[in-house]
């Protein structure tokens, strides 16, 4: 277990997000280095996935900076070290899974995708399914098809937000070792959850609390309290 | 990087073209394509009968050619305005969920994604425009002189025009990020100088170069050189919004782009009420944090559902009670234009109508929630008729001091003016409530209709009635030059009878 260290791969200064008058995210700031498994906690509301929205460049900051590889997230240059998966799955209704994940591959210009895609989808129990659309999908299905889209994409960051909901436990155990497999290969991995199980996995844990910075640092036992009575 | 991303982009479609074609039968593309012709055609020829009337005299014609040039510039101004907030709120692009997802998160330049979609649509408004300026040039020819030919050719050119420019306004605006601030500084400054246009006749402000388009056939009214500079504009225009599609932020387009495809699966189940309710998201339209006015807190509250109407009205946005009050205007001059044209009445019974979805919202709310209902503990149909006194007392109270101010600038047709607005009101609240009383078709209509020809017959009245009842509440209008305001005041009565009659059966038929 080892501190973020600079040169930051995800660097967040005085970030603010405010919805007409609440604030979402308040003078937030956050560094991180490369080849972490992050949990972001927080209660609902707390602002875990506008956060991760800002960061994926679909939200616009009110105030604040984030720099994602030294690039202003949202750039072309952040968005190619960037891999997104939000709480809802959305897919192409016209294109198989298969096809999804050829395709996204190709838009980040991933060279060797078939082997690590089929491994992936052969993980999450979809390779039977390759080639059907994913509109004829039950919820789960759509997410795990969701998450190996975003889990196909040769990036540096990875953020993915609560994508255990609507996963059985095989599926949640399998997204467990992915994804820390994924961080161990040099990427970071942000995952929003409420999932106490994940907390134990992780190496380094962001707590929000109201928009502001309540932890920062490994997790804690503390930590896994808090989340398990839901404060 | 980016010439894998083309690449792949370029498969994808080709991909998903394929996929389409497979599951899409080329009777379906053919049907599309003849019901687009056919609408146009309908408009082309519809709308010139509509708005037919006698050839203005010479007197008129000089008012005309005098004043039409400003007050052309003045609703450009205005309409641009509208235009340039919708822009600020993220319209016009509404890319599909994915595309926003994957397309524009990846390491392509995003202007390469958008920009297809901004050119497509850029061609269904330059169409659209095209359509309705060659119907309203042929309309326009049997009044003023020139030939129904000249005007025609007039429209064909100012339709696409204005469409080009108001298009090109919205996508300026979303692709510069254009805070609300600044849309309104442009849209006031663009207005006042339409005014400006409008009181010295000079050709000054922007907006009067692209209205003049519209008035070309009037020998000696457009100098040429204000026409080419309208027909520059409108290149201009949507040339520099498409330059910076790329810049457009991705926040609203994700929101767009799930309400989107709601609104068209709203549409088509023909559901008017949901398309009122999206299109206020989509719109960005938030009810009030802080209301215009608090109604004084009191320990027993006798009239709930009174009191909650009031409540939400108290919290409309600007945007809505600017909506509301422009279309009532609008209804109100249509009616005044149809003593002369009376298939006008159709247009203002229409924007009546959709004032009033606004209206009936406390009873629209409660039918939302019908399990809720059932928790009250007191009467559904009583619930729902009680939510029904806020919008009569609203509506009517509106549109009785419009009268008032009528009667007191004339003088005169006081009884016709006070019925009418008696009738118009409660026939579109009529209208409304019993839109979103009877709702979408239900798959139950389907099956208890067994001819798709009846069902089709079915879905046509369901659907058309609530507009027509709104239409109705005008009719006095149409009977007042025919038969003289008794006759016009006693359909008035009539009307307003009815339209009590179908309030309470929009009520009193329940969840």
């Amino acid at each position: 277990m080892t501190e973020p260290k600079a040169p930051f791969l995800l660097n967040i200064t005085q970030l603010t997000k405010t919805y007409d008058e609440h604030a979402a995210l308040s003078e937030f700031n956050l560094q991180l280095g490369g080849g972490h498994l992050v949990a972001l906690v927080g209660h609902n509301g707390a602002g875990k996935s506008t956060l991760l929205g800002i960061i994926a460049g679909l939200i616009e900051p009110t105030s604040g900076m984030v720099l994602i590889g030294g690039n202003e997230a949202g750039t072309l240059p952040a968005r190619a070290l960037l891999s997104y998966a939000g709480d809802n799955p959305i897919l192409y209704d016209d294109l198989s899974v298969w096809e999804h994940l050829e395709y996204v591959a190709a838009l980040h210009g991933a060279q060797d995708w078939e082997t690590p895609s089929r491994e992936l989808i052969k993980r999450f129990e979809l390779l039977d399914r390759a080639d059907d659309l994913p509109s004829k999908f039950s919820r789960g299905m759509r997410q795990k098809t969701a998450l190996a889209v975003a889990l196909v994409r040769p990036a540096a960051l990875v953020i993915v937000d609560e994508p255990f909901v609507g996963l059985d436990m095989k599926a949640q155990a399998a997204l467990l070792d992915v994804l820390a497999a994924r961080a161990a290969a040099g990427s970071t991995v942000v995952v929003a959850t409420h999932q106490p199980l994940f907390l134990s996995h992780a190496d380094w844990c962001v707590m929000l609390r109201d928009g502001q910075m309540h932890h920062d640092g490994p997790p804690t036992a503390k930590i896994l309290a808090e989340l398990q009575s839901g404060e | 990087m980016a010439s894998n991303g083309d690449v792949a982009l370029r498969e994808m479609r080709a991909a998903r073209r394929k996929n389409r074609g497979d599951q899409r039968d080329w009777i379906d593309a053919w049907y599309e394509l003849w019901l687009r012709g056919f609408f146009a055609v309908v408009v082309i020829v519809v709308v010139p009968i509509i708005l037919t009337g006698n050839e203005l005299g010479p007197k008129s014609i000089a008012q005309f050619r005098d004043h039409a040039p400003g007050i052309a510039s003045i609703i450009v101004a205005l309409a641009l305005w509208v235009a340039l907030r919708a822009g600020a709120g993220g319209a016009p692009l509404a890319p599909e969920g994915p595309d926003v997802m994957y397309l524009l998160l990846a390491p392509i330049p995003r202007a390469r994604v958008l920009r297809p979609l901004a050119v497509s649509q850029l061609r269904t408004a330059v169409t659209g425009g095209a359509v309705v300026g060659a119907a309203t040039g042929l309309a326009a020819a049997a009044r003023l002189p020139s030939g129904p030919g000249v005007w025609a050719l007039c429209g064909l050119l100012a339709g696409p025009c204005l469409a080009a420019v108001f298009w090109g306004a919205v996508a300026f605006a979303s692709a510069h990020r254009l805070r609300p601030l600044i849309t309104n500084t442009i849209g006031a400054v663009l207005v006042a100088g339409a005014v400006a246009d409008a009181c010295f006749h000079t050709w000054i402000a922007p907006t009067s170069w692209v209205a003049s388009l519209t008035l070309l056939p009037l020998h000696g009214v457009v100098p040429p050189v204000v026409a080419a500079a309208g027909i520059a504009l409108a290149l201009l225009v949507p040339t520099l919004a498409l330059v910076a599609i790329g810049g457009t932020s991705l926040e609203p387009l994700l929101h767009r782009s799930t309400l989107t495809s709601q609104l068209r699966f709203a549409a088509s189940l023909q559901d008017m009420r949901t398309v009122v309710l999206l299109h206020r998201q989509l719109a960005s339209e938030k009810s009030r944090s802080r209301p215009w006015l608090r109604l004084p807190t009191r320990r027993t509250v006798r009239r709930p559902a009174w009191r909650r109407g009031w409540h939400g009205y108290a919290r409309w946005p600007l945007d809505r009670v600017v909506r509301v009050f422009a279309l009532l205007a609008a209804a109100a001059v249509l009616t005044y234009v149809a003593r002369s044209t009376h298939l006008l009445i159709i247009f203002a019974g229409l924007a009546l109508f959709v004032a009033a979805l606004d209206f009936v919202e406390p009873f629209g709310a409660e039918l939302d929630h019908p399990t809720l209902l059932l928790t009250y503990g007191v009467s559904i149909r009583a619930v729902l008729l009680r939510n029904l006194a806020a919008p009569i007392v609203a509506l009517m109270g509106l549109a009785l001091i419009g009268a008032g101010v009528v009667t007191a600038v004339t003088g005169q047709h006081v009884f016709l003016i006070v019925a009418c607005a008696v009738s118009a009101s409660l026939a579109a609240l009529a209208g409304s409530a019993l839109n979103v009383a009877l709702g979408p078709p239900t798959s139950e209509l389907a099956m208890m209709v067994f001819s798709p020809d009846i069902y089709g017959m079915v879905l046509l009245l369901r659907q058309g009635i609530p507009p027509a009842l709104a239409i109705g509440g005008l009719a006095p209008i149409a009977v007042a030059s025919a038969s003289g305001d008794a006759a016009a005041v006693a359909v008035a009565v009539n009307v307003s009878a009815l339209s009590v009659a179908v309030l309470l059966y929009s009520a009193l038929r329940g969840v």
